[in-house]
């Protein structure tokens, strides 16, 4: 099921990714050649939160958001993972009314329009609380996988502080 | 204000998700204020999807990981090795000559410093340098990378500060290249004392560097092409990423032929993380922005700057040393998502340049990844290569006095900045 799930979400990703890329990159070559297409980049602007939802759910679950653990990384791992515990279930519900507030949010969006396109300004608030309840259930996924084990946490790597970035690859940062 | 402030700090020093703590410090607001509806706040993050300027992220994120898969940095990396490893130092150099052609490619600094460390590395410890110096040049030369466009993190200081991102991008050359000069003769003059010299490694005749030139030739083609398509605003940075992501894939499939499906999918998925990590705090940002515009504090801390100090030097130098210290503590994206709508117009009052402004207070910030005690470039390079951060710390004083020189040369001389952007754009 998780695995089914992993597997959607990076397609989907792949997806969005590439069609943003070449609704932007056609939309350049168009207008150069005195063709401008107008929708393309509206296209590739509604596309872009979902983007940013779906690779932070991605990032979740990878423990890839930076957090400062200068100070929390000095108590013992049970007491870590109550603290992270208590900030998780503070965040469902920061997640849970964003999601009620996005749903009312989007109802009144619907006759916006986006641009000149025709396209529903709808499809780009609706992402909000779509992207929050998909990062609500994956804070869940990680939290249910905390507490079955004896060393992972919730949000951080559970890492020697010298190790703690040695991860191939999962460090990025500006 | 206050409320504000005690939510973010408090979760920050839990250690929840810096983009949580951003969310909810944001969220804060909308719940203290009687005229802000809550759905306001949801409206917020999804404006901040909407800015054009911000796909070139995503883009210029992309392209970096499809370069790493295209073949792109090592053949930089021989092209480097060629060109420099003669000298005094010769693998210090390969890294600082590397992380420059890398900033004309990429705009991460930790992405460059992360590949420096695996690949000149334990190279460098090989032929004999200590530990604290191979990790110190490897960490402190990415600083190049994310001044020398495209950079990411000027890209949103532009996307934030309503500076034009083009004009920032140009006025980075010459910076960056200060900085890879200046670094350069500290490696130099340390290395020639402690005799850290290739005794293998021979000065290259023009033949074998152009050979190795010719080699690299796809990778040292684009800075050229990006500098050119920027140049007099024929595309945008925007634009110009999705042609950095198609160009990589290109030369790393029809030039290199070295793009396998495998490595395509490796880079999608890093990409795909990367991007979610860091627009994730710029999505929840859009909230804890519109809070500092709202409450009127660029107004009262430019008041209160502008009241006490007039010379804009001084100004400048105040600024740049209280960001200093909270780089120390605190990540350079969210510096500059917070602090720029609040330095900016303080810049401008006092009659600085916001793309002189911008290139200092990146320059600035970033710094704050390759120092202790939160600095993420530094814990990259140091865990990567088993380095001790007293022994970084110690070995890097060198090279950041030489960053400091170039940031008062570039402080003083605001020309040696602007040239080029005010050439290019008039």
């Amino acid at each position: 099921m998780q695995k089914l799930y992993t597997r959607a979400e990076f397609i989907t990703g792949a997806l969005i990714l590439s069609a943003i890329t070449g609704l932007v990159f056609v939309a350049a070559v168009m207008r150069t050649f005195g063709h401008p297409l107008v929708w393309s980049v509206d296209l590739a602007q509604l596309l872009f939160i979902w983007l940013c939802f779906i690779g932070a759910c991605r990032a979740l679950r990878q423990r890839a958001h930076l957090g400062v653990d200068l100070v929390i990384r000095l108590l013992p791992y049970r007491a870590r993972r109550w603290v992270e515990t208590g900030i998780a279930i503070l965040t469902l519900a920061f997640l849970a009314v964003l999601a009620v507030e996005g749903v009312k949010l989007t109802l009144l969006n619907i006759e916006r329009q986006f641009g000149d396109s025709g396209l529903s300004y709808a499809w780009v608030t609706i992402a909000v609380p779509v992207g929050s309840l998909l990062f609500a259930g994956n804070i869940i996924a990680n939290l249910v996988d905390a507490w079955r084990s004896t060393d992972r946490l919730v949000f951080d790597r559970n890492l020697p502080p010298d190790a703690a970035m040695a991860v191939e690859g999962r460090t990025e940062t500006i | 204000m206050g409320m504000i402030s005690l939510v973010f700090v408090i979760l920050m020093v839990l250690g929840a998700p810096i983009a949580i703590a951003i969310g909810m410090a944001g969220f804060t607001f909308f719940l203290e204020s009687d005229v802000m509806p809550l759905s306001i706040a949801v409206q917020k993050i999804a404006t901040v999807s909407q800015s054009f300027p911000l796909l070139a992220v995503p883009f210029f994120i992309f392209a970096g990981h499809l370069m790493n898969e295209s073949g792109i940095s090592e053949r930089l990396f021989r092209f480097s090795h060629v060109a420099v490893s003669w000298m005094a130092g010769g693998l210090a150099q390969v890294s600082i000559i590397l992380s420059t052609l890398m900033g004309g490619v990429s705009g991460a600094a930790v992405a460059d410093a992360a590949m420096e460390a695996r690949v000149i590395g334990p190279q460098m410890l090989a032929q004999g340098y200590s530990k604290g110096f191979t990790a110190a040049v490897i960490a402190l030369s990415s600083l190049i990378t994310a001044t020398i466009p495209p950079a990411i993190g000027l890209i949103l200081y532009g996307y934030v500060g309503q500076v034009s991102i083009g004009r920032l991008f140009m006025a980075g050359i010459v910076p960056g290249l200060l900085m890879m000069t200046f670094l350069m003769i500290a490696a130099w003059a340390i290395s020639r004392r402690r005799g850290y010299r290739d005794p293998e490694a021979v000065k290259p005749t023009a033949r074998a560097l152009g050979r190795a030139a010719w080699d690299a030739k796809w990778a040292l083609l684009f800075p050229v092409l990006l500098i050119v398509s920027i140049r007099g605003g024929i595309f945008t940075p925007s634009e110009v990423g999705a042609f950095a992501v198609v160009y990589a894939i290109l030369v790393g499939t029809l030039g290199h032929r070295e793009m396998t499906f495998a490595r395509l999918k490796a880079a999608i998925g890093d990409a795909l993380s990367d991007i979610g990590m860091v627009m994730l705090i710029i999505l929840f940002s859009g909230m804890l922005g519109f809070a500092i515009i709202f409450l009127r504090v660029p107004q009262e801390v430019a008041d209160t700057l502008l009241t006490g100090l007039q010379n804009p030097i001084v100004i400048v130098t105040v600024v740049l040393a209280a960001l200093f210290v909270a780089g120390l503590f605190i990540e350079s994206t969210i510096l500059v998502l917070l602090l720029t709508p609040i330095l900016v117009p303080v810049a401008k009052a006092a009659g600085v340049d916001p793309v002189h402004f911008g290139i200092l207070m990146m320059t600035i910030v970033t710094l704050g990844s390759m120092t202790p005690p939160v600095g993420v470039a530094m814990y990259t390079v140091c865990s990567l290569l088993g380095v001790r951060v007293e022994d970084y710390v110690k070995e890097s004083l060198p090279f950041f006095l030489a960053i400091f020189l170039v940031v008062v040369v570039i402080l003083f001389f605001p020309g040696l900045v602007l040239f080029l952007p005010n050439w290019m754009f008039g």
